[in-house]
């Protein structure tokens, strides 16, 4: 009875401490999209100061890991004395905001990877086409090749979002109450790592089967004919290669 | 700022050095588990036992979804634990420590192995079923096949995943210095806190990752000249 007890009382506070991880990942997911499309478009620009520094920027990102990223915006930069007495001290005092900019900007470099290599998969044909019947500037790019882009990018895209799900859990080692953060202090508090930590993963795995499902169903959204079978598989888009 | 550096008791250049041969330590342990898993886990999922392609895709699934930072913890915190009872019950005792190293190379290497046995299932698949006709049609037993017919095509198939597999080893290796070991990120935490001069210590972390980075990136193209040789390129 008691040991029930124990992990009911575990359990909840896990589901509870789950809320803030899926709030990181929506809020990082987001401003991750927004930085990634323009960066993956300036990877393909042949202006070349937009493409040295996205370039740059996501050989950065992609080339360190999240964790010393994290280190650094919040222990590095946030500790230097200009910074301290700048307006950006409000901001990177609060290790809620070194996280959120930290894994923004780490997906970002990955998404913008996954941007880059999809719209180099739409053929010249269609964009040709959509020329000569007088399209342009942005109605082509939205029209005709985001559109396409879009269903070889579906995938990979999902992959990027169940990495940054286990991403967000390197925010608990700046005192953050994330899922791993309060998996931990269950385990400081009780030397019990069994409970704590099987729950969390457990509850992690549920979060990353939820997030490939909801891409499953848009891939479905974007692919009707894929759905209806009417397109055989040689044909299909090919799948995206993107190291992480 | 370059004092900070020095070789010996007054700088921090030793200390950081010798986190970095931590850090590649730990990476390149890592990174054979995995391949051992991944190569004996694409295997067993075209098995005939029962149940055992099941089990493997479910290793496989659960330990791509999890934080590495969950099972390192569950290793390093639970292995002890768990490897005392199992003692106790064939009459040991005393407590085994687990360290840091050891902990970070199996949970990494766990995680490893789950990807490296997708990578290794496409390329089984990729090899033409002819080979294996073949093989047979001249004698050769299955087991003989594997190694000398199909493991030595498997590499040039599998090159592509394994090398972006060693670059996500290479970053996860970060994350094990949150249960203290001493690789190149704790190095800098603890220099930073000695120093007080946190940003020059971070950014050289940032340096050395970029450095490791870059040198791997010009042996896998070397590397991948190689694999591919006697194939026309596309």
């Amino acid at each position: 009875m008691e040991m029930s007890g124990y992990v009911l009382e575990v359990s909840q506070r896990l589901v509870d401490a789950a809320g803030i991880t899926l709030i990181l990942v929506f809020v990082c997911a987001a401003f991750g999209l927004v930085i990634a499309v323009p960066m993956g478009l300036a990877r393909l620009s042949r202006n070349r100061v937009l493409y040295l520094v996205s370039t740059g920027f996501t050989f950065v990102f992609r080339g360190t890991p999240g964790l010393v990223q994290l280190y650094f915006l919040y222990y590095g930069v946030a500790r230097l004395e200009f910074v301290r007495e700048s307006f950006l001290w409000i901001i990177l005092q609060s290790p809620w905001w070194c996280a959120i900019i930290a894994l923004s900007l780490n997906t970002s470099a990955y998404t913008a990877e996954i941007v880059r290599g999809s719209l180099m998969t739409v053929p010249t044909g269609p964009i040709e086409a959509a020329k000569s019947l007088g399209l342009s500037g942005a109605r082509l790019f939205f029209l005709v090749r985001a559109p396409l882009a879009i269903r070889v990018a579906l995938p990979a895209y999902g992959n990027e979002l169940v990495l940054l799900v286990k991403g967000t859990s390197i925010v608990s080692t700046i005192t953050i109450l994330d899922l791993m953060g309060e998996a931990k202090l269950i385990y400081t508090q009780t030397f019990d790592p069994f409970v704590p930590m099987f729950t969390a993963a457990g509850i992690y795995l549920i979060i990353g089967l939820g997030v490939s499902r909801l891409i499953g169903f848009s891939e479905l959204r974007f692919f009707r004919e894929r759905a209806a079978g009417a397109v055989p598989a040689d044909r299909r888009p090919v799948a995206l290669e993107t190291g992480h | 700022m370059f004092e900070l550096f020095v070789w010996g008791d007054t700088g921090w250049g030793d200390e950081m050095a010798a986190g970095v041969l931590v850090t590649l330590k730990l990476a390149v342990g890592a990174y054979l588990l995995g391949l051992v898993i991944g190569i004996v886990g694409a295997v067993a999922r075209r098995s005939a036992v029962p149940g055992l392609r099941q089990v493997v895709a479910g290793y496989s699934t659960a330990f791509r979804a999890l934080p590495e930072l969950v099972v390192i913890s569950i290793i390093y915190f639970g292995g002890s634990i768990f490897v005392a009872k199992i003692l106790s019950l064939f009459g040991g005792g005393g407590y085994v420590e687990i360290n840091a190293l050891t902990s970070g190379i199996i949970a990494l290497g766990l995680v490893q192995g789950a990807y490296q046995t997708e990578v290794f299932r496409g390329a089984l698949e990729a090899v033409p079923n002819g080979q294996w006709e073949a093989a047979q049609a001249l004698g050769l037993q299955r087991k003989l096949t594997f190694v000398k017919v199909i493991l030595p095509q498997l590499w040039r198939l599998a090159f592509p995943g394994m090398s972006n597999l060693w670059m996500t080893v290479l970053k996860e290796t970060a994350l094990v210095s949150a249960i203290g070991l001493e690789d190149v990120v704790r190095s800098a935490q603890m220099a930073a806190a000695s120093t007080r001069s946190p940003f020059v210590f971070f950014s050289a972390v940032v340096v050395a990752y970029l450095v490791i980075t870059a040198v791997s990136n010009v042996v896998i193209a070397k590397l991948e000249v190689r694999v591919n040789r006697g194939y026309a390129s596309a």
